[in-house]
């Protein structure tokens, strides 16, 4: 068999006294398309944030690629091959559309430091460079006529696929999306959902958390479903929504709420 | 036609550096002097607080270092005073080095007061290492810098020196900022809508950059002091105490935080403002003057800053569009 392309190990966080990982398990192949699903505070972004290095594991490996990054800073994990967007945007609103972009694209560039501060050649050229490649990035997602708007003026389905073609522009192995169409109309999710299927086409791994079911059916091929920090089901959509855990865990909450 | 508005400015402004002060009095040379230091020194604090978005209110710290490092070396020891600024740089910058890793840890007000205690703590130094520094007497005869034969000791010849080393520092900032570096520095500006945790996930090393702006901010700080060790050729805690790192700050903010001119325009209103001080308070003592200086100009800065939140500036940027962008 195989071994994985990414691989979450018996991974367990804690804050406080409340699990948001629990001896988690989980794995995905190279080029798979999976959603994670699962009541609020199941702990989804929390994953996301334990992959991406955002924040650290309290025990368990990650494997990404043959390599151990648990124990690995955020931005070196960026530059392993994995790129995320944010359940928030976290769009850095003091540049614009453009410039956010470049962000990703523009570490590709090797200019030094001291290159950077006498400006020499290279540095111009490799900045037109990263433009160009930046402008790619929007082109593909439709957002290249917004290029030199600020990301206030965006709409919220403009905005997301902003915070996408900036993870993109690192030119990412592997992408993890956190809640790519929350908030938006049926025809935005589908237009997302189109886009998603593009980049698995150019050979990027995908998993992405949502609420929304229309691009969690449609748009992924292995559904997760997650709830206090476990896995409770794993597979296609139609066997995951009849498991009775999973339907215990959405409509039980529900219940006791009342 | 903006570009060439925009050239020409730039050539009468060049021609008036060049050649006006030949035509003036070495009074207002001396001002165009200081305004110069105390520019080199805003410039690197001006990336630190206006792009990277972090405070240091004790940058008198390295002003100081720079300003002792090559006095000391060059007065007590004949060493040239072009390789006491160097010596200078790499004092400040090793210092800045040690320090910034664990105070860049704190944010916000932590970070300010930490940098407070930095700049004290220097100044302490300065006043109390008098087996160095001549304590809080100081020390004169500070060598003049000179060029082969050539001693830059005249206020106009000194002028030209400073001048070009402004125009190498402001062009070396001017680059970083409009390269993917400045880019990459205005990402963790979270006043401005900047975000840490999205620029780490890209791939930017947050703690690495600002550790880079602080010792890059360090090193103009301390070539700024150098060339005032060289002009005043004396040397005292006085223009080294907190007053002084929080003077910098001050000047950056009214000048405009987060525009490249205004480090400039900063200490060209301070010095401005300061002479016209002390033409009104009858200067019977120089403390008394001092302390006048401390109450007026800081009243002005929150006065300025009620009016034009985004310092001078603004008021440069509002006079553009009326004038060449109808």
């Amino acid at each position: 068999m195989k071994s994985p392309y990414l691989e979450i190990k018996n991974v367990t966080k804690r804050f406080g006294g409340v699990y948001a990982a629990n001896n988690l398990s989980l794995s995905l192949q190279k080029g798979d398309l999976v959603s994670i699903i699962g009541p609020n505070g199941a702990g989804k972004t929390t994953l996301l944030n334990l992959i991406s290095g955002v924040l650290p594991i309290n025990s368990g490996q990650i494997w990404f690629n043959g390599q151990r990054i648990d124990k690995v800073p955020a931005h070196r994990i960026s530059y392993l091959g994995i790129a995320r967007s944010f359940q928030n945007l976290q769009l850095f609103n003091n540049l614009s559309v453009v410039e956010n972009v470049m962000i990703g694209s523009q570490r590709r560039g090797k200019s030094t430091f001291p290159e950077v501060m006498f400006r020499h050649g290279r540095v111009k050229r490799e900045e037109r460079e990263a433009f160009a490649h930046a402008m790619e990035q929007l082109s593909f997602l439709r957002l290249e006529k917004k290029a030199h708007e600020m990301p206030s003026s965006l709409a919220l389905k403009e905005r997301k696929l902003l915070g996408i073609a900036r993870a993109l522009a690192t030119e990412p192995e592997m992408l993890l999306l956190d809640e790519p169409v929350g908030g938006l109309a049926l025809s935005e999710i589908q237009e997302v959902g189109k886009n998603i299927l593009k980049m698995q086409e150019q050979g990027i791994t995908i998993l992405f958390i949502e609420h929304r079911m229309e691009l969690v059916m449609n748009f992924s091929e292995r559904v997760v479903v997650m709830d206090f920090g476990e896995k409770i089901a794993e597979g296609v959509f139609d066997e995951v929504r009849k498991n009775e855990r999973v339907v215990t865990a959405y409509l039980g909450k529900r219940i006791n709420e009342v | 036609m903006k570009k060439y508005w925009k050239w020409a400015t730039w050539g009468i402004i060049g021609l008036i550096l060049c050649f006006g002060p030949l035509f003036v009095g070495q009074y207002f040379i001396g001002i165009l002097i200081f305004i110069a230091i105390f520019g080199i020194v805003a410039m690197g604090l001006g990336l630190l607080i206006g792009y990277a978005g972090q405070a240091s209110l004790g940058h008198n710290a390295f002003y100081g270092l720079g300003a002792y490092t090559s006095g000391i070396l060059s007065f007590r020891y004949g060493i040239s005073p072009w390789i006491g600024i160097l010596c200078g740089i790499f004092m400040a910058g090793g210092i800045a080095f040690l320090i910034g890793k664990p105070i860049l840890r704190f944010r916000g007000h932590m970070l300010v007061i930490a940098t407070c205690a930095v700049g004290l703590i220097f100044w302490g130094l300065f006043g109390e290492m008098d087996f160095i520094t001549g304590g809080y007497e100081g020390f004169s005869r500070i060598p003049y810098l000179s060029i082969g034969g050539f001693t830059f000791k005249r206020d106009i010849h000194f002028y030209y020196v400073v001048l070009v080393i402004f125009a190498l520092l402001f062009l070396v900032i001017s680059n970083i900022t409009k390269s993917k570096v400045g880019k990459e520095l205005r990402t963790i500006d979270l006043d401005r809508g900047g975000s840490e945790v999205a620029a780490e996930t890209l791939g930017i090393n947050i703690g690495r950059m600002k550790n880079r702006v602080f010792i890059l901010s360090a090193v103009y700080a301390s070539i700024g002091g150098s060339l005032y060790a060289h002009y005043v050729t004396h040397l005292d805690p006085g223009p080294f105490s907190p007053w002084s790192g929080f003077l910098f700050v001050m000047m950056i903010v009214i000048g405009g935080a987060r525009s490249i001119w205004g480090p400039v325009l900063g200490p060209a209103f301070y010095v401005g403002v300061k002479e016209l001080i002390s033409r009104a308070v009858p200067t019977a003592h120089s403390a008394a003057l001092a302390g006048y200086e401390v109450i007026l100009f800081s009243l002005v800065f929150i006065l300025v800053l009620l009016f034009f939140p985004e310092g001078l500036v603004q008021v440069a940027t509002a006079l553009n569009q009326r004038l060449f962008k109808k």
